[in-house]
């Protein structure tokens, strides 16, 4: 019996042995439908079209600046136009698609297209591309960085982006950030070879087929756009530091955008997905959470301005445009909405224009800074500018600019320009926000059920409180995480 | 299911035709003392022929060509008697040298005697389980077994449940029981589509004793399901029908005085709030039976009214629910196999309107014997299950409370032909109508699910058995959800307040799949060496999951209410998935009995699991377990009287268990990248995203460490029996998805760390103080206390959320050094002696700035009292069922106050009041408040409706202590000497059974079953209950079975 049962055993045990399995066990562990490995250009694609997606969308989880901004007032909910930030974690969304969605992929695409860049067999105008492409790339993710800057002020830089070789990463100086990213994007406007083509059709911006532009001509676009941002953000610091503000923009002057045709517009399509963030929270969602606000509909109204009629519905048939309470409750069938044109789905976003970048030459040229050109020549151009982007004509634009009210004032030009950069911004409510902080114009007031003062900043996510131990000692930094703390470049 | 029935009618016709020319033995079946012993096999010695006693021990059986039956059951001593000439026998039967003696199966299929083992162990038999007629087996065990807890997570015509051993070991991975089918391993949904009548026992194995058997996932305890067998000897047919009510046995408690309006319309010349003919909001005047207008006019001018009084429509929106569950069985053997089938059919309607359900489930089992060494054993299940259900439950039931109850709720029904209930003409502009919801949202979902196994044991040389088992269980399911189209007339848009506008038509369909094949390869060798009893088994288990899930959908349809994805406006969306995951597993069992009395168990079982990386993808884990018959090895005990039996017992064990999140945890270690989160492909370009998941590079198993101790001791000849175990395991490695900051890039991160800690007490004890002829009662029941802790979790991680309403909000939570799961969530700003501070000047109290621990959500003490009374052949039993020592979140609350039919809202009659128990700053020092009234006491702008109210979370978290009348039944076997006269039935039963019949909960539980949670059956985020699931009802109904 017992030589009988060891026979059985010898059969048995073999069966037991698995090494054999292990090699099949690591392949099967490899997901077959999702994408484990991508291009570079594609998280391109996404960074910029989450990027324009954020700074558009009027949702009330994430982009409020419509309403801080006072463009919109609310309905039946005006938690937000009283800047109560914490209920629906609003800083938390704004910091995560920023830092997660938006930067994270253009860092990871200037990684990979770096990559790809060493491929032996590329030719050498493909080389040339992948220089432009990388370039493109560092403006947008440095322009990304501002946003962030420019709403909370300290934030993670240096060790930021790291994945999980640095899960509690340090913040950074705001200001040190700040002219890091200048620096960054001067680097990256003299990387772009102007003869040589870049993304082509995987920039949404100008490789959007129906501009028709080479490839040579789209990195020329870039290259005013570019230059364009880097004016912008050089006259961000004109107060805090006026000598750097002023060789940056003067540098950066000659070569911005000279029409709108420069414009960087993110087209959006007439059917979902790729629709117009305005259109998704307004139309789509069957709400009628938004009407006009009185605060720009008030200033609209005594200038005649005709981009009212470009911007909002006139209010229940009357003919008139009337805004509701900037901060109460509104009934919505009362007042004005939020034009057709804006809540179109295919309504584009908006990343620069050429009206804002004539005001901003204005403004160089108003704090004295060799911009060619005068103030108000570059203050009329701007308003033209915006009248005809948004639908008026250029008679329309003279008899505008005709009116005692609306002319350029040398004496007061931070109203002049503060005013018309905050009428040209409509749907932009971030950059709104930014340029009146800056100019203290137009004079925007918290209403009286608001939870806090007007906010000049953001405060920091919950989220970094709870799992950054670096959060404490970047809000001492700045003096503390309040909403009136004021950045390093918000002097006045 | 209906022709099944009549062919089954035929045969059973046939068969008795056969036997109807022999003659009748009727007879009863009785212990020593005379009691009767149920459900004897009683069978012609030699023949095919036999039957079973009923459940009072009466048997009639037709013999031909034979003269000695043999009478046997589990637990007594098999006999045969001569019957020559009689037709009148009763037969005595000596009961087994002891009860434990019992042989039952357990882990990997191995019957081993209850002495045998070291662990604890419960088993519960088929006619426990189907008592309360539980359509699903999970409802069948509910508080029958010491340290099993089994939450009905939700309402609903299909309530899915979560069954938990010995508390929760895992965080955030698995801590469900393993449930095993004969002998194989299936998911935990089978429990909800098995027909309990199939089921013959359960056995519940409380520890991680079985996981060397079954691998890693019996870390959790295992349930092992043995479904019927034919006996040999007796064919028999079962036939039974059951009808089952169901209605709503608790509702939210509400108040009863006061209508739509609300102080934010103003107030009147008394200074009371003002009506609003158009307010959800229930915050007006006190009622005052005046007839008073709903809504505005309509376009044609009629105008909706209703008196301004209280209606209780609230109650009566939710309908009776009725469950016809059909069933027929056939059961056959000889000495060479035996067979079993059955059909089953359960058709429920549920309490919300419009809910239905229905359940097929079809059975086969078998064995056969293939010479002397070869048997088969064959199982297969089928069941295929439909919903068509609301989507919108939670909408549906907001939207109704949303309705004051100076509306009668039940006249809105008729939506479309109604003008006033229709959505265009609906009262209210910002709420739906709840039937319109409930019937616009639908789902339809089928499952279909196959399971089966065949197992050969090959028994070549005496003490050898070799077996060989292949499992396989696969569900297929597809789902379609609409959503009808609807458009509202201008005049409804923008008529007062309105808020209405158009729904848009949408449809999603999906489907999946879901195979599990287990293949199993072992060997089991007995032998006995003198003193010493020696049983062997090594063996290997090949584990193959693989599944695949597809979806598309549409928004917009361009021709409305044809809902193909086909007529979907735009690009359709589409998904896929598809999963893989592979486990192989070597394994020993080694058990040395001595004597009879002593028994060592040891096993260690070598797992390989293909969703972790090649160097940690192996692992080890042993156990080792002892039991000693005290009453057998020591000499004074087996002479006493009073001591029966005495079994002492200990065991240790290790287990690793791999948590990785998603389908079968496949595919979670390499980062990926995703495509749709912002709308790509835009045309044809593509965009990616990085995904936003960091995962560690080198994620292990959760290992679990663990003893446990106890004994088996029974009194009087068995009158009275009990057990008692102490148990304590601590679980190590936590896999752990902690959150990051997203200035890493991501925003979590998967890792190893923490530690959880589970021990506690089970204890079970019954007595039978009468037993004889006519009488027998016994009572009893289980006892568990459990101490589930959170150790640790990691330095930089105090808290871990489990499932929470909002981000970082209130809900259910894991913190260090706390009972696991925690509540936190909001409270008011108290001073230091725990009084809450209110301002001053408004007598208002503000809310705290961050979330803190409310309450334990594991309850402390479970109670289950059973009791059985036989009268003759009545027989009555019923379970009691008590949790205690834990709280719970009542997320409805907030919604209810929010609509002003909370009973809170009221209890101050919406006057001003002092807020209790507050105190305020006088400048100096907190002063007790006596005389600061809150600045309005009424809501709609006023406290109740506020967030100073509703966001406080600690306003709503509740004792969840409650005592259920678990199970209550009544039956009558009609006697054998009345059915052999019909030469044709051999047994019937009538009864009358009920399940949570009572429910009394904790005072301040205004709200619902604490035993929901809002979070799921699959999350470990409990002690949370909402708006989603419908009020818990009661189930009464009636029984008649038959067997030929």
């Amino acid at each position: 019996m017992k030589i009988r049962l060891q026979q059985y055993i010898k059969y048995f045990i073999p069966l037991l042995v698995l090494g054999a399995c292990k090699r099949n066990m690591t392949d099967l562990n490899h997901n077959p439908k999702v994408a484990t490995t991508v291009q570079g250009e594609m998280l391109f694609t996404n960074a910029e079209k989450a990027f324009a997606d954020v700074m558009t969308t009027p949702n009330v989880n994430t982009g409020i600046f419509e309403l801080i901004s006072q463009y919109w007032a609310e309905t039946t909910y005006p938690q937000e136009s009283q800047y109560d930030l914490g209920n629906r974690d609003i800083p938390l969304n704004w910091w995560n698609v920023l830092y997660r969605d938006v930067i994270q992929d253009f860092n990871q695409s200037i990684n990979l297209m770096r990559q790809q860049q060493t491929d032996p067999t590329l030719l050498p105008e493909q080389k040339v591309a992948y220089t432009n492409k990388i370039a493109i790339a560092k403006v947008f993710r440095a322009y990304a960085f501002s946003a962030l800057v420019n709403t909370f002020g300290d934030i993670p830089y240096t060790e930021a982006l790291q994945g999980r070789e640095n899960t509690t990463p340090k913040y950074d100086d705001q200001k040190t950030v700040y002219y890091a990213l200048l620096d960054t994007i001067d680097a990256a406007i003299q990387e772009m070879d102007p003869s040589g083509t870049g993304f082509g059709n995987a920039d949404l911006i100008y490789g959007d087929p129906d501009l028709h532009l080479t490839g040579e001509q789209q990195i020329s676009k870039w290259i005013k756009f570019a230059n364009s941002i880097k004016l912008k953000l050089g006259m961000i610091i004109a107060d805090s530091d006026p000598s750097k503000a002023a060789s940056i923009v003067e540098a950066a002057a000659p070569n911005v955008f000279t029409s709108n045709e420069d414009n960087a517009l993110l087209p959006y399509t007439t059917t979902p997905p790729n629709v117009n963030p305005i259109w998704t929270n307004l139309v789509q969602s069957g709400r009628n959470d938004f009407v006009a606000a009185n605060t720009i509909v008030d200033t609209m109204n005594a200038r005649n301005d005709p981009r009212r009629e470009f911007f909002f519905t006139d209010a229940a048939g009357s003919g008139k445009f009337i805004g509701g309470v900037y901060g109460a409750g509104n009934a919505f069938k009362n007042f004005s909405h939020p034009s057709d044109k804006v809540e179109a789905a295919d309504f584009p976003a908006i990343l620069m224009d050429y009206a804002e970048v004539e005001l901003l030459l204005a403004e160089g040229a108003a704090r004295g800074m060799n911009v060619g050109g005068t103030a108000e020549e570059h203050y009329n151009k701007g308003v033209t500018a915006s009248i005809e982007f948004w639908g008026g004509t250029a008679a329309d634009a003279a008899a505008y600019l005709a009116m005692p009210v609306n002319k350029y004032s040398a004496a007061n030009w931070k109203k002049s320009i503060g005013v018309q950069a905050w009428i040209n911004y409509y749907t932009r409510g971030f950059d709104a926000w930014v340029e009146q902080r800056r100019l203290d114009y137009p004079q925007l007031k918290a209403p009286p059920a608001a939870v806090t003062a007007y906010p000049v900043r953001y405060t920091y996510p919950s989220t970094e409180e709870n799992l950054n131990p670096n959060y404490a000692e970047a809000a001492t930094a700045i003096g503390g995480d309040e909403v009136t703390t004021k950045l390093f470049w918000d002097k006045f | 299911m209906r022709k099944i029935v009549s062919l089954l009618t035929v045969l059973m016709l046939f068969c008795a035709s056969v036997y109807a020319q022999t003659r009748t033995v009727t007879g009863k079946v009785v212990d020593e003392k005379g009691v009767p012993i149920p459900f004897a096999t009683v069978t012609v010695k030699g023949t095919k022929n036999g039957t079973s006693a009923d459940a009072s021990g009466n048997f009639s059986l037709d013999v031909k060509g034979g003269n000695t039956l043999v009478v046997s059951s589990t637990g007594f001593q098999t006999k045969e008697i001569g019957i020559q000439g009689q037709s009148q026998v009763n037969v005595q039967l000596a009961g087994s040298a002891n009860l434990i003696d019992e042989v039952i199966v357990t882990a990997g299929g191995i019957k081993a005697r209850r002495k045998e083992i070291g662990t604890a162990n419960s088993v519960v038999k088929a006619e426990s389980l189907t008592a309360g007629k539980a359509v699903n087996v999970a409802g069948g065990l509910q508080g029958k077994v010491a340290g099993l807890q089994i939450n009905a997570t939700g309402g609903g015509v299909n309530p899915s449940f979560r069954v938990i051993l010995r508390g929760q070991r895992s965080l955030t991975g698995n801590n469900q029981a393993l449930l095993v089918l004969d002998n194989v391993i299936v998911p935990n949904e089978v429990l909800g589509n098995l027909n309990p009548d199939d089921v013959e026992e359960v056995v519940v194995l409380n520890g991680a004793g079985a996981a060397a058997l079954y691998g890693s996932q019996a870390s959790n305890g295992a349930i092992i399901v043995t479904t019927k067998k034919g006996k040999r000897g007796v064919t028999s047919v079962g036939l039974s029908q059951t009808t089952t009510v169901e209605s709503v046995a608790f509702f939210p408690k509400i108040q009863k005085q006061f209508g739509a309006g609300g102080s934010g319309y103003g107030v009147d010349v008394n200074a009371k709030p003002t009506f609003s003919y158009l307010e959800n909001q229930s915050y007006g005047p006190a009622f005052d039976g005046t007839m008073q207008p709903l809504g505005p006019p309509l376009e044609d001018g009629t105008q909706d009214s209703a008196l301004y009084q209280y209606n209780d429509g609230h109650f009566k929106f939710w309908e009776k629910g009725l469950t016809q569950q059909s069933d027929v069985n056939f059961s056959s053997g000889d000495d060479n196999s035996t067979f079993y089938m059955s059909g089953q059919y359960v058709g429920v309607t549920g309490t919300t309107p419009g809910d239905k359900y229905n359940r097929a489930a079809f059975r086969l089992n078998g064995t056969r014997k293939v010479g002397e060494k070869v048997n088969i054993t064959y199982t297969a299940g089928y069941t295929q299950n439909r919903y068509d259900i609301t989507t919108q439950t939670g909408s549906m039931y907001a939207n109704m409370l949303n309705m004051p109850s100076n509306g009668d709720i039940t006249r809105y029904q008729n939506w479309r032909t109604d003008p006033f209930a229709n959505p265009i003409g609906y009262y209210n502009p910002w709420y739906q109508n709840p039937y319109f919801t409930a019937d616009n949202y639908r789902s339809n979902q089928r499952n279909d699910y196959l399971l089966g196994n065949i197992e050969i044991r090959f028994m070549p040389i005496k003490g050898l058995d070799l077996v060989a088992r292949q499992g396989i269980t696969t569900r297929n399911l597809s789902n379609k959800n609409t959503v009808a189209e609807f458009k509202f007339t201008d005049y409804a848009k923008h008529t007062d307040a309105s808020s209405k506008s158009d729904i848009s038509g949408s449809v999603s369909d999906g489907s999946s799949f879901r195979t599990q094949l287990i293949s199993d390869l072992f060997a089991q060798y007995n032998t006995k060496i003198s003193d010493f009893t020696l049983s062997l088994i090594a063996g290997g288990q090949w584990t193959n999951q693989s599944a695949k899930d597809v979806g598309v959908s549409a928004n917009g349809l361009v021709v409305p209410d044809l809902f193909n994805v086909r007529n979907g406006v735009g690009t359709p969306g589409a998904s896929e998935a598809n999963y893989k995951a592979r486990q192989v597993g070597a394994y020993g069992d080694l058990r040395i009995g001595y004597k009879g009395y002593l028994y060592l168990h040891g096993t260690g079982r070598n797992d390989w699991v293909s969703i972790l990386a090649p160097e940690n993808r192996s692992f080890f884990y042993p156990s080792v377990d002892l039991s000693l018959i005290a009453t057998d090895a020591i000499a004074t005990l087996k002479e006493s009287n009073t001591i029966s039996y005495l079994k002492l017992r200990g065991g240790w064990s290790k287990v690793g268990q791999v948590n990785l999140r998603g389908t079968y945890g496949a595919y979670q270690l390499l980062p990926t990248f995703s495509s749709t989160a912002y709308g790509f492909p835009y045309g044809s370009l593509a965009g990616y995203t990085v995904d936003n998941s960091l995962v560690s590079n080198n994620l292990k198993p959760e290992i679990t460490k663990g003893y446990e101790a106890g004994f088996d001791l029974n009194l009087f000849k068995d009158r009275f029996t009990s057990n008692f175990t102490y148990f304590d395991t601590k679980t190590d490695d936590q896999t752990v998805s902690t959150r990051v900051s997203s200035t890493t890039g991501f925003t979590s991160l998967t890792t190893n760390t923490g530690q959880t800690q589970s021990r506690g007490i089970e204890a079970t004890a019954h007595v039978t103080p009468i037993r004889n002829r006519d009488w027998s009662f016994t009572i009893g029941g289980n006892y568990t206390y459990l101490d589930n802790k959170v150790n640790s979790i990691s330095t930089d991680l105090p808290k871990l959320s489990l499932a929470t309403y909002g981000t970082d909000g209130p809900g259910s939570y894991a913190v260090a050094n706390q009972v696991f799961p925690v509540i936190m969530g909001f409270d008011y700003q108290r001073d230091p002696q725990g009084h809450v501070i209110v301002d001053a000047i408004s007598g208002l109290p503000t809310k705290s700035d961050t979330i803190s621990i409310l309450g334990n959500a594991t309850p402390k003490h479970r109670l289950g009292i059973d009791g059985l009374l036989k009268f003759k052949n009545l027989s009555f039993s019923f379970l009691f069922d008590y949790r205690g020592g834990y709280q719970v979140y009542n997320s409805m609350g907030p919604e209810l106050d929010w609509s002003g039919t909370g009973y809170r809202t009221a209890v101050y009659n919406r006057q001003r009041f002092v807020f209790p128990n507050s105190v305020y700053w006088d400048g100096s020092k907190y002063v007790a408040n006596t005389d600061i009234t809150v600045k309005n006491g009424n809501g709609n702008n006023g406290f109740w409706s506020d967030g100073i109210n509703r966001d406080i979370t600690s306003n709503y978290v509740t004792s969840g202590d409650f005592w259920k009348l678990r199970e209550i039944s009544l039956a009558y076997d009609f006697p054998a000497s009345i059915l052999s006269k019909t030469k044709v039935i051999k047994g019937a039963r009538i009864s009358v059974q009920a399940r949570n019949l009572f429910m009394w909960m904790a005072k301040d539980n205004y709200y619902t079953d604490p035993e929901y949670s809002d979070a799921g059956s699959d999350s470990n985020g409990i002690g949370l209950t909402g708006i989603g699931q419908t009020p818990p009802s009661r189930y009464y109904g009636a029984t008649v079975s038959v067997k030929f």
